[in-house]
């Protein structure tokens, strides 16, 4: 089991006007943001994103990439009736239970940066540059589209994922949030329109180029080999202790038999990535001519 | 029976001026009105944080004013010991009632009471413990922050001056400054004359801001003099720099400056043993400091 946190209260909606997020103390006073059960079965990944965030996040809390702590929340009536607006629809519609809390950082993201015009900056106080080859390894290996990839609809960033932590003056560590389309999102129910969301029918190409990542020259083979020789290392046993983990209310949906089968093809996949790797960085240079030349 | 007690906690804050709206925490009141229990702590040492906020501030009434608050308090501070059989019902004038601190909005005052929030307090924590947290978590910024070791500009300059005489170099530490072309005072940091003018400036990379601003000067001068034709046509510059081990971020602004200073033929050297013994017999030799 692991950690198991109880909501002692309440401060308010991570943002104003996106109010499905909100954030919860623990018994320590400590902050975590919540996504309720409700708002979360409505996005793309329907009834699977709080398991996939959950499971996604701990594995890459196993392979020490930068990623806040996930953890279970449970949130009492007591609670629910302290702060009656979080019952309604606008609030998320929480009901008692358990949810899935992510830690709160304060700090900037990408998209902050960019609006005060700050990349050049943000990039050279990075002090964690080498766990960006972590992340793009990660999330090829795991198919999350949900930082950045290269799709046919061309180039897309999620900004607002990449995330800056200041730790002393002069020194910013990235993060990575947004682990809830791991595994391509909903992966099994989909219809047949895209190919590439279907369980272990994922891209062979890598997931999780940031434009700041390429063009700052963070990515680096040896780096990526590194850690794919490290989740080369997980085993069955690892990936089952982290389902295990997941909280009955939350896969009540997914039979057994499915989550087998993503186990075993996350394995598979994890045998293949040392080609999808050597493919794409090599031809990461020319890529690079091609993005310096878009405006 | 439920494990939780629901509480109430309010902060107090210093507000020097209502119309700025800048406040501090200066004090917690935590009330479960239910357990008959209510206390407030505050910050000892307040002083300084309200004269950073507000100079002017009269630090001793503040302090007056929040301790004599703190005293309303005191006779309902004790823990419960026992599970109340009936739990109490305290009148909103009471001080464990959360309603009893709207009597502080008087919206003229220094002192701001924030409204009572919710707080579900665990049995086996207990109030007190909890209260303990909660002044961690709101009244103290945590300062276990590890400062990274540094080496600034007047402490490389101190070790590497300390080497150079050791060795015998003559050397001026606080040199004149030089007219050049576009301006009239160009001044780097050391001068050793022996046959020519062999001018020494110090960087330290090593520190939590990159001397961008310095190293861009060290080289705009050495550029001014070079183009100011035969007068300093002998002169020779180099840069002692300490690389950047502890900061890492500033890893590329010291790269930057190895680049430009390759390109524009001035030599460096690392505060090191070895870099320090190669400036001492290029500045006691007659190749001077040239590349």
């Amino acid at each position: 089991m692991h950690l198991h946190l109880y909501a002692t209260s309440y401060v308010g909606p991570l943002r104003e006007g996106d109010w499905h997020t909100q954030i919860f103390l623990d018994e320590d006073h400590v902050a975590w943001v919540v996504k309720s059960l409700a708002s979360a079965r409505r996005g793309i990944a329907q009834g699977r994103a709080v398991f996939n965030a959950y499971v996604a996040t701990r594995m890459a809390e196993l392979l020490a990439l930068p990623v806040p702590q996930v953890a279970v929340m449970v949130v009492d009536n007591a609670l629910l009736e302290a702060f009656p607006q979080l019952r309604t629809q606008a609030f998320g519609g929480f009901s008692a239970g358990v949810h899935l809390a992510t830690r709160y950082h304060q700090g900037t993201t990408l998209s902050t940066f960019r609006a005060a015009r700050l990349s050049e900056l943000g990039q050279r106080k990075v002090v964690n540059k080498l766990e960006a080859s972590g992340i793009v390894v990660f999330d090829t290996w795991t198919g999350n589209p949900e930082h950045a990839d290269e799709t046919q609809l061309g180039l897309y960033e999620n900004e607002g994922n990449l995330f800056f932590e200041t730790l002393r003056p002069g020194e910013l560590r990235f993060m990575t949030l947004g682990h809830s389309q791991a595994f391509t999102g909903d992966w099994h129910d989909r219809a047949d329109k895209d190919p590439s969301h279907r369980l272990g029918n994922w891209p062979t190409r890598l997931m999780g180029h940031y434009d700041i990542f390429v063009r700052g020259h963070w990515l680096n083979i040896d780096a990526c080999l590194k850690y794919v020789a490290l989740l080369q290392k997980v085993t069955l046993s690892d990936l089952k202790m982290i389902v295990n983990e997941v909280p009955t209310a939350w896969r009540e949906d997914i039979p057994e038999s499915e989550v087998e089968k993503l186990l075993l093809n996350l394995l598979l996949r994890a045998t293949a990535m040392e080609k999808i790797v050597y493919q794409e960085l090599a031809m990461l240079p020319e890529r690079l001519r091609e993005r310096v030349a878009r405006p | 029976m439920t494990s939780h007690i629901t509480a109430y906690y309010s902060l107090v804050q210093f507000v020097p001026d209502r119309i700025r709206g800048e406040r501090i925490n200066v004090g917690l009141i935590l009330q479960a009105p239910a357990h008959g229990y209510a206390a407030m702590t505050y910050r000892r040492q307040m002083d300084s944080v309200l004269r950073a906020i507000h100079p002017q501030v009269d630090a001793q009434l503040i302090r007056f004013l929040v301790q004599g608050l703190a005293d309303t308090f005191m006779p309902y501070a004790n823990e419960p010991r026992y599970e109340r059989l009936f739990p109490g019902q305290p009148g909103e004038g009471h001080p464990t009632h959360p309603k009893y601190l709207a009597g502080f909005h008087d919206g003229y005052g220094l002192l701001h009471v924030t409204e009572p929030t919710v707080v579900l307090v665990n049995k086996t924590q207990g109030l007190a413990a909890k209260l303990r947290v909660l002044r961690e978590r709101l009244l103290e910024v945590s300062t276990n922050v590890v400062d990274t070791p540094s080496v600034t500009k007047s402490e490389l300059t101190k070790q590497v001056v300390t080497l150079l005489k050791a060795r015998h170099v003559p050397l001026v530490t606080q040199p004149p400054s030089f007219p050049g072309e576009r301006w009239p005072h160009n001044r780097f940091d050391a001068l050793s004359m022996h046959q020519n003018r062999r001018h020494l400036h110090f960087l330290s990379y090593d520190i939590t801001e990159a001397p961008s601003a310095a190293a861009k000067g060290f080289v705009m001068s050495v550029m001014d003099l070079r183009s100011g034709g035969i007068r300093y046509q002998n002169d020779h510059f180099g840069v002692v720099v300490q690389p950047p081990e502890h900061h890492s971020s500033n890893k590329e602004d010291y790269e930057a400056l190895l680049r430009v200073c390759h390109f524009h033929r001035i030599a460096v050297f690392e505060n090191q043993p070895a870099d320090v013994k190669r400036l001492t017999e290029r500045l006691l030799g007659e190749q001077g400091l040239a590349i």
